[in-house]
């Protein structure tokens, strides 16, 4: 096999001579045609690992000075175009190389010299900006990256915002609530100090030919907006003089954003064997921009119905094993504002379930839960009530609650909400779970319909019929109480958190029950005797089930 | 003096006051090199924009087959239905997008008046709409688009009838009237936003275009430049007739709406506010008319150009407090209607010229072709420069794999 393949190798008419190799990879130079100078590059050598056979991939390198020149090289030089499909694709190794082949001069090469390649820089224009900020990178650099709250909007606007001295980092955004949150969140006791924020739309994304190179650039392409004219912020924006605040102007694409810092700001000093250097920068510096925008970072831009939860304001009763989480994955799905209520403190028996840990032992635990999912979601504002349901409705009211979520289990709090519902129209949501969490269940129940119809329907719901040996309640005087799983309870966080967001979403126009229902070998792990009710009996083979029903 | 000559006139005075362009300097001094250079640049970047007859005979071959399943799907009369090229497509302006994302095509699909009801516009409209039901068509302003998923084009299908035939039906009311000029080629297309017909003239106005563009301006001989006769003399085959850069109308055109679309790109005005196509054409075509009426002559291609491209921008009519761009072969109809409403359109078309009279200044003024090559990318988003096409027997022939082998998914969602 091998022997066929060294002399595939030695007859290949596009493979050249082999090069010498230190770290025991095969190179091998491949042939080129005659290129125009706009389009020339020196070399590509065919680089194979010394375990080809069993585990590497071969791969094409190009001169290091490609990158950015040419789309697909790396800044190493090695092209990123695929092409060998590696040892477990099931090819031998001349196929593979073939491949390999195949995709340099067919998808790389040939349209390369044609110009059928040139528009690829903007597909990729992310990777090829931050290699291009790589590039630049120093030390010395007042500012590395820049971190934006906001929303591309359709006009440019310029702005004070906040830069962190040491991380050397900017949060901008003109959404001071959420920038404040961002702030809390990032900052990690660090200076702060004011910089100087433009941020300017454009239509694409900017490709590294016509990246701005000088600060002329820059001004060109915002003196063209008709904000800017006579403009008095844009006036101070374009003294170069500035020394008292760094000057960044941010150009937003659809999808990304380009940075860059202007020359002047406040000098840097940097201490290097006793002596003092401060250094102020005179450079156009390019920088990267993340994201930290809600439509990037609760769906990637590809969920829009995140969007308008943000003006949500949720109702969570009951943070424990089941609300914990549940809060948490709201305020990761976009949902502005979350109250929780519960007058229980964090104690040591919750741990493996909650999603609070040691450091919270003996402390409220909407307190903890609250400062963690602050910290971690700057888009949700938690807000913590530290008493019951009851005591909390003697001083608050439903009327800016948009969705009610019931997490506790106890009848008294589904009683006392139902009647509230009758004068505050609001979306409620029940959700609880077996024990050992055989099963879970939700019930979503939009304006208009209630819990009670006679009695409390919670036990008719149910999908296990349970002996009476098996406590179905957290007894307050036994700690003898069945425990469970955290990641057996995860699945009835998915489910209760999907129906949270269907009402917040407003998809539930009638009253229905959703349920998770593991199947009857996970019953019998836990009690020999225990069996599902006739509506709720899972096949058997099948580990489980989720079935939606009419309420 | 014709209307176009004055205007021209007025256009040239206009210049003479303005003190930024430089432009105009390439003109009146002796830069031949830097003539010729830009010649060379610029003939090979239309040859990289300009899209390939073989997708326009493409797009041909579409709409005679759309027609004639509208035709047995409407149980019309052969020959009821005649397919008409219209806006670049038939003006030889059209161009590949910088990104090589789909572009439009656009034809009028004139129906016999005499198979469908003329008194209601909508109706018509619906009808032809209806039975492209299987190519899904997507409603506009006066078409219907429908996409091929393997193809690089748009069509735009706008239904169309004679003009004539319209307003032979009393009572019936037709925006617009046509232009003195080709008003025998005038067309009734349905203005959906008003619901009522309106007058177009796209063959009208694509003679107009080819009729200007044979007029003769320039007399330049590539033995006037060394560097040029060879340059011409390289690319085969050349028609003997042939001189760079001769269709020079057009290839201004190409020229132009390349730049408007990178200037989009790099930031320099956006996407919502760009300046149409057709008041790009329109303002250069009207210039080479009064430039042609004015009996000008010009000795080399790129000071034509450099003409046209200086005074387009100074072709815009101020008709009282509003722009006009009048259509020269629909009476009545202004491509700038849109700039009196919103301003912004009038503040960005000015951006954009500014913008190419700089950057055609710039790459005049480099020197090195290193930098030139550079500036020429930036600008166009090409070079123009194209290799040979890939050769066949690279080798890679032999041990074609006989199965299709994948690299497996390497990453699961975690």
């Amino acid at each position: 096999m091998l022997l066929d393949f060294d002399a595939y190798l030695a007859k290949h008419k596009c493979i050249r001579k082999e090069l010498p190799s230190s770290n025991g990879t095969r190179r091998f130079e491949l042939k080129l045609e005659k290129m125009i100078p706009e389009r020339k590059f020196d070399f590509a050598i065919l680089e194979i690992p010394s375990d080809f056979a069993n585990s590497e991939v071969a791969k094409i390198r190009l001169p290091k000075n490609c990158a950015l020149n040419i789309p697909h090289v790396e800044s190493d030089g090695l092209l990123c175009i695929g092409g060998d499909p590696g040892p477990s694709s099931g090819a031998s190794l001349i196929p593979r190389l073939y491949l390999l082949l195949d995709s340099f001069y067919y998808k790389f090469y040939y349209p390369w010299l044609n110009g059928d390649l040139d528009a690829d820089f903007e597909k990729e224009a992310m990777n090829y900006w931050s290699l291009h900020c790589n590039n630049i990178l120093t030390s010395l650099q007042p500012i590395k990256k820049i971190y934006t709250v906001d929303n591309r909007t359709g006009s440019p606007v310029i702005y004070k915002s906040t830069f962190f001295d040491n991380d050397k980092i900017v949060i901008a955004g003109k959404d001071s609530k959420l920038r404040e949150r961002y702030i809390a969140s990032l900052g990690k006791g660090d200076t702060v100090r004011n910089v100087l924020v433009a941020e300017v739309p454009i239509s694409y994304p900017f490709t590294p030919i016509n990246y701005p190179k000088h600060e002329d650039d820059i001004y060109r392409l915002l003196k063209s907006r008709k904000e800017f004219d006579n403009n008095r912020d844009f006036k101070k924006l374009k003294v170069n003089t500035h020394r008292k605040n760094h000057r960044i102007v941010i150009f937003k694409a659809p999808g990304c954003s380009f940075g860059y810092l202007l020359p002047g700001g406040p000098p840097v000093t940097k201490t290097k064997n006793r002596s003092t250097q401060s250094t102020s920068n005179n450079k156009l510096i390019p920088l990267k921009v993340e994201r930290l925008d809600l439509s990037w970072i609760t769906g990637r831009d590809q969920l829009p119905e995140h969007i308008p939860r943000q003006n949500t304001h949720v109702l969570v009763i009951g943070v424990g094993a089941l609300g914990s989480p549940v809060v948490e994955q709201l305020a990761k799905s976009g949902v502005g504002k979350i109250s929780i209520v519960d007058y229980d403190n964090f104690n040591a028996a919750n741990m493996s379930r909650h999603s609070l840990g040691a450091d919270s032992i003996g402390i409220s635990k909407v307190k903890a839960l609250s400062t963690l999912v602050n910290i971690r979601s700057p888009s949700c504002s938690v807000i913590p009530y530290n008493q019951s349901i009851r005591s909390w409705l003697d001083k608050y009211s439903l009327d800016d609650i948009d969705v009610i979520i019931d997490l506790t289990g106890e009848p008294e709090v589904r009683l006392l909400i139902d009647n509230q519902r009758r004068y505050f129209m609001k979306p409620f949501l029940i959700s609880w779970m077996e024990p050992y969490v055989t099963a879970a269940h939700a019930c979503l129940l939009p304006i208009g319909s209630f819990w009670l119809e006679g009695a409390d329907r919670l036990e008719s719901l149910q999908a296990v019929e349970w002996p009476d040996n098996v406590y179905q309640r957290e007894p307050s005087c036994s700690s003898q109480f069945q425990s469970y799983t955290s990641s057996a309870a995860l699945y009835s966080v998915g489910l209760t958190t999907e129906a949270a967001l269907d009402l917040i979403d407003g998809n539930i126009d009638k009253p229905i029950v959703r349920h998770w229902i593991r199947g009857k070998d996970f019953l019998d792990e836990f009690h020999p005797e225990l069996k599902h009710r006739d509506w709720a009996t899972v096949e058997s083979g099948q580990k489980g089930m989720m079935i939606e029903r009419e309420l | 003096m014709s209307k176009y000559q004055i205007l021209v006139e007025q256009a040239k005075n206009k210049r003479a006051l303005q003190t930024e362009s430089k432009l105009y300097q390439y003109l009146t001094e002796d830069h031949q090199n830097e003539l010729d250079a830009l010649a060379i640049d610029l003939s090979a970047i239309n040859n990289h924009i300009k899209v390939d007859d073989e997708i326009l005979n493409d797009a041909v071959i579409d709409y005679g087959l759309i027609s004639k399943k509208l035709i047995k799907k409407l149980s019309w009369p052969d020959e009821s239905i005649h397919i008409l090229p219209q806006g670049s497509s038939s003006t030889k302006t059209l161009i590949n997008s910088p990104d090589s994302s789909k572009f439009d095509i656009d034809a009028v699909c004139i129906v016999d008046a005499s198979v469908i009801d003329v008194t209601d516009p909508m109706k018509f409209y619906e009808l032809i709409g209806d039975a492209l039901e299987e190519w899904k068509p997507i409603p506009k302003k006066r078409c219907w688009t429908i996409t091929f998923s393997d193809r690089r084009y748009y069509l735009d299908f706008t239904p169309s009838t004679q003009l004539d035939k319209v307003r032979e039906v009393a009572e019936t009311y037709v925006q617009y009237e046509p232009g003195h000029k080709y008003s025998e080629k005038a067309l009734a297309v349905v203005d959906t936003p008003t619901e009522k017909w309106k007058t177009s003239n796209p063959e009208g106005f694509s003679d107009w275009i080819t009729n200007q563009s044979e007029r003769l301006l320039l007399q330049w001989r590539s033995e006037d430049s060394t560097a040029l006769k060879e340059f011409s003399e390289s690319i085969t085959p050349v028609p003997d007739q042939e001189v760079l850069l001769s269709d020079t109308l057009r290839i201004a055109i190409r020229l132009l709406k390349r730049h408007r679309d990178m200037s989009v790109k790099r930031g320099i005005i956006q996407s919502e506010l760009k300046p149409i196509s057709i008041i790009i054409v329109t303002l250069l075509t009207k210039c080479y008319e009064g430039l042609a009426d004015m009996s000008e002559v010009y000795t080399h291609p790129i000071k034509l150009l450099i003409d046209l491209v200086d005074l387009m921008p100074h072709m815009l009519e101020e008709r009282g407090n509003d722009y006009w761009v009048s259509n020269p072969t629909v009476s009545g109809e202004n491509f700038s209607e849109k700039w009196n409403t919103n301003s912004d359109l009038k503040r960005e078309f000015d951006t954009w010229t500014r913008q190419v009279k700089s950057d055609l200044v710039d790459i005049m003024d480099i020197t090195d072709d290193a930098d030139r090559s550079i500036k020429i990318k930036q600008v166009f988003g090409c070079t123009g420069a194209k290799a040979t096409d890939p050769p066949t027997g690279s080798g890679l022939t032999d041990n074609k794999p006989d199965k299709l082998y994948k690299a497996p998914a390497t990453k699961g969602l975690a």
